[in-house]
């Protein structure tokens, strides 16, 4: 894709009403819609975490792509300030209700062995090139270069602990 | 060679009827305090001789520092003067004598006035007639020296305060006479006309005044000027002081005039303006006109109208495109928020449209069959379908949002791209009126200025022919002036040559004194006019050294104390001279003043005082004539017998 053609601030988030279960199926259902072959659930995990928390990818981003990601997501794409902690939820719930939709709709393909997702019935009625959607896609492209290894050896612990937990 | 036409031999004609001088000082005495005398010095009608001798031992006492000088000041002080020293002079003597007193016996037209004087404060001068220096002293009431000046104004200067410069009041006449009389040592016998040093910080009313003045003052007192000279000098200097302002100007006018002639001539290009007579003004006028036309009213109505019209369409114009610019912004801000709105209900729309496709999906939570799969064959958990209708329902009514801030947004964009034109229409519209505007400015100020410039160059034209005519009567008053001055300063020298017989005797006795006090072939010569004093001493050839400058001096004064003798002066017949050896006045020219004023005691009645530190010829060493002799030293020698 081609990002320079995009308006600055195009990823934006913006909406009246907040609705965390649509946005997280959304990202969701957007990465998985992306998978071309069976994927490590780590990746997609981490994807969409920073699909919908964006500062948490910037810092990990080489310079290039980290100045597409500002220019793009905008603010939310600013990391804390060094003296700011953040706290993490234990729960992600609107995570765990996206992926059983997914998982009852047929559109992801779970290898319990494999520790792997892979796409299965595309998902109708959803547009993939929303501001989401498309951080989401952006994403996935980001953790498959960074690698898996390399992530977890420059990420924050809290962020570690997030993908241990297996929320869903 | 013989002289075959010799000088008369010297001869003063004493006014008939004196049997004393009419002014001369009996007694001096100065005390420690009252009834404590310190010196008394007995005076005498002739020659007083008040010696200090110079001891030829080099051990010995000097003369000076004697007290010759401040005997002189002493006895001026008692004979009117107001001070009789310096400040610190007189804090010397005040110290030493807190309660000293200084007193003289004073005759005038044979009355005996008896003067005493504090040394410390004036306040307690006493001065009374015909009583001794001792009764005066004894008496307790102050008079001030007023009664005793007034009495010598009044009797030997009359009407002379009318003849005297403006700086001496009335009551000063005889101050300034007596400064003339007592010169201040310290003068040197330098000048005629010099009579009180500055060092010796006198209060005498001549000490600030010019020689002109000084003058005045000894031509009132010989008589050699008149009020009828004074009434026509100041006439003369009136006119002069006229003329002078009269050329002052004429000078000036002639500045004026010839600059206003060099910017005519440079506008105008005419020759129309050259010379200072009367001025072709039709001629310029017409020039003038010609150059620089002027404009009638309906014109110069004309022309603020057209630019009026110019500047009120201008500023329409300024408005339009100030409107349009406005309404420009205003859309450009609704753009913008529209803008924002639009894309906050596309992401509205986004979400909602990810909720409709959650909830048509999601599974139920207990059999975790997906709601699309319910509402086609049912669940047997629920039958519930209301959260789907209600994000369906709210999807709708974003969509309708959407589509509504999408035709919003549309028909802002065209507006502003009409507005935009109008703008661009608007601003060319507004560069064409200002240049309109602009060019009917210009015109007004160029036809404005031309007639100004024609207005202005007339006014100039005007005040060139009243200057040019100013300047002609004052050529003519100039001519009258001058010829007025001229008619009083004849005047003036036609009334001094009436009145000359008193400086013609002055001038005889001058040179009678001179051949006198110096042997041989001398001539001397005395002049004195509106101008200054003129002494001349001449021993085939004209002389002036130090010696024969003071020579004049003493000789001078000589002359004028014979002319009081004879009556002739408003002065008293009363002369003290300090040291006048010191003023390099040769030792044999000294003897013979000694001489011949002990000779004129026979012929005349005067007094002469004369303080010296050289010593006077043996024969006039002793009584009568030397009257006291002071020392440098012991104390008791000195005339205050103390050191001060």
């Amino acid at each position: 894709m081609e990002y320079a053609n995009l308006d600055d601030g195009a990823w934006v988030n913006r909406a009246l009403f907040p609705d965390r279960d649509a946005d997280a199926y959304g990202s969701l259902a957007a990465i998985v819609h992306a998978l071309k072959e069976p994927t490590p659930q780590d990746i997609v995990r981490l994807a969409y975490r920073f699909a919908l928390a964006p500062k948490k990818l910037t810092p990990l981003l080489d310079g290039t792509n980290r100045a597409v990601w500002l220019r793009l997501v905008g603010r939310e794409a600013q990391p804390n300030p060094d003296n700011v902690a953040e706290m993490v939820a234990a729960v992600d719930a609107p995570f765990g209700q996206a992926l059983r939709t997914l998982r009852s709709q047929g559109a992801l393909v779970e290898n319990r062995a494999a520790g792997t997702w892979a796409l299965g019935t595309p998902v109708s009625g959803l547009d993939f090139t929303a501001p989401l959607e498309s951080r989401a896609r952006f994403a996935l492209d980001a953790v498959r270069s960074i690698g898996l290894d390399r992530l977890m050896g420059s990420m924050q612990p809290e962020e570690i602990a997030w993908l241990e937990r297996r929320l869903a | 060679m013989p002289d075959l036409f010799p000088n008369a031999p010297f001869s003063v004609k004493p006014e008939p009827g004196r049997i004393e001088p009419r002014l001369w000082v009996k007694r001096f005495c100065v005390w420690s305090e009252p009834g404590v005398l310190v010196r008394e010095i007995d005076l005498r009608e002739g020659l007083n001789i008040i010696w200090s001798p110079d001891s030829r031992d080099g051990n010995a006492p000097i003369g000076h520092g004697a007290g010759k000088t401040t005997f002189c000041r002493l006895l001026r002080y008692c004979l009117g003067e107001e001070t009789f020293g310096s400040r610190d002079q007189r804090s010397r003597i005040h110290a030493a004598f807190p309660k000293g007193q200084v007193g003289a016996e004073v005759v005038l037209d044979g009355k005996q006035w008896a003067v005493v004087r504090s040394i410390s404060a004036r306040t307690r001068d006493v001065v009374l007639q015909s009583v001794t220096l001792e009764q005066a002293q004894n008496n307790d009431t102050p008079t001030t020296m007023e009664p005793l000046v007034a009495a010598i104004q009044d009797q030997i200067l009359p009407g002379v305060a009318a003849l005297m410069p403006p700086n001496v009041a009335a009551s000063e006449v005889w101050q300034a006479a007596l400064a003339w009389l007592s010169r201040d040592q310290e003068c040197r016998f330098g000048h005629a006309l010099e009579w009180r040093h500055s060092t010796t910080e006198s209060l005498s009313p001549v000490r600030d005044l010019s020689k002109e003045h000084t003058l005045q003052i000894v031509r009132a007192i010989i008589g050699a000027i008149t009020s009828e000279e004074l009434s026509v000098q100041t006439q003369s200097d009136a006119a002069g002081g006229e003329l002078e302002r009269k050329t002052t100007q004429i000078d000036r006018l002639d500045w004026q005039i010839q600059r206003a002639q060099i910017h005519l001539g440079a506008a105008l290009g005419t020759d129309l303006i050259t010379g200072i007579g009367p001025l072709e003004m039709v001629a310029i006028e017409e020039k003038i006109n010609e150059l620089f036309p002027g404009l009638s009213q309906l014109q110069a109505n004309a022309l603020r109208e057209k630019k009026r019209k110019a500047s009120a369409e201008r500023e329409r114009a300024q408005e339009s495109l100030a409107t349009l610019r406005s309404d420009l912004r205003v859309i450009d801000t609704e753009i913008a928020s529209t803008e924002e709105l639009l894309a906050t209900y596309k992401g509205q729309l986004a979400r909602d449209n990810r909720g409709v496709v959650l909830a048509e999906h999601s599974p139920c939570p207990i059999c975790e069959v997906p709601l699309n799969a319910v509402l086609d064959t049912g669940c047997p958990c629920t039958a519930d379908t209301g959260y789907l209708d209600e994000v369906r329902l709210r999807r709708e009514g974003t969509l309708t949002k959407v589509a509504e801030f999408t035709t919003a947004l549309t028909t802002k964009r065209n507006q502003r791209k009409q507005l935009i034109a109008q703008v661009s229409t608007a601003d060319s519209h507004l560069s064409m009126c200002r240049g309109a505007e602009n060019s009917a400015e210009e015109e007004q100020d160029r036809r404005f200025s031309a007639s100004g410039e024609g207005d202005r160059l007339l006014g100039r034209a005007k005040e060139l022919e009243t200057l040019i005519a100013e300047r002609t009567e004052a050529i003519t008053e100039t001519s009258s002036g001058k010829k007025l001055h001229e008619e009083r300063e004849s005047q003036i020298r036609s009334i001094r040559q009436k009145n000359e017989g008193a400086v013609r005797r002055l001038s005889q006795l001058f040179d009678a004194v001179i051949r006198e006090l110096v042997p041989g072939e001398i001539e001397g010569n005395l002049l004195i006019d509106g101008k200054g004093i003129t002494l001349k001493v001449s021993q085939g050839g004209e002389r002036s050294t130090a010696a024969i400058d003071s020579l004049k001096i003493v000789a001078f004064d000589i002359a004028a104390l014979l002319l009081a003798v004879e009556g002739a002066a408003h002065l008293p017949t009363f002369l003290l001279h300090d040291s006048p050896r010191e003023a390099d006045l040769g030792q044999s020219i000294y003897d013979r003043l000694f001489r011949f004023i002990q000779s004129l005691e026979n012929k005349a009645h005067f007094q002469y005082i004369v303080t010296t530190t050289t010593e006077p010829p043996s024969d006039l060493r002793r009584e009568p004539w030397l009257r006291a002799t002071l020392r440098g030293g012991p104390a008791q020698d000195r005339l205050m017998g103390c050191d001060l």
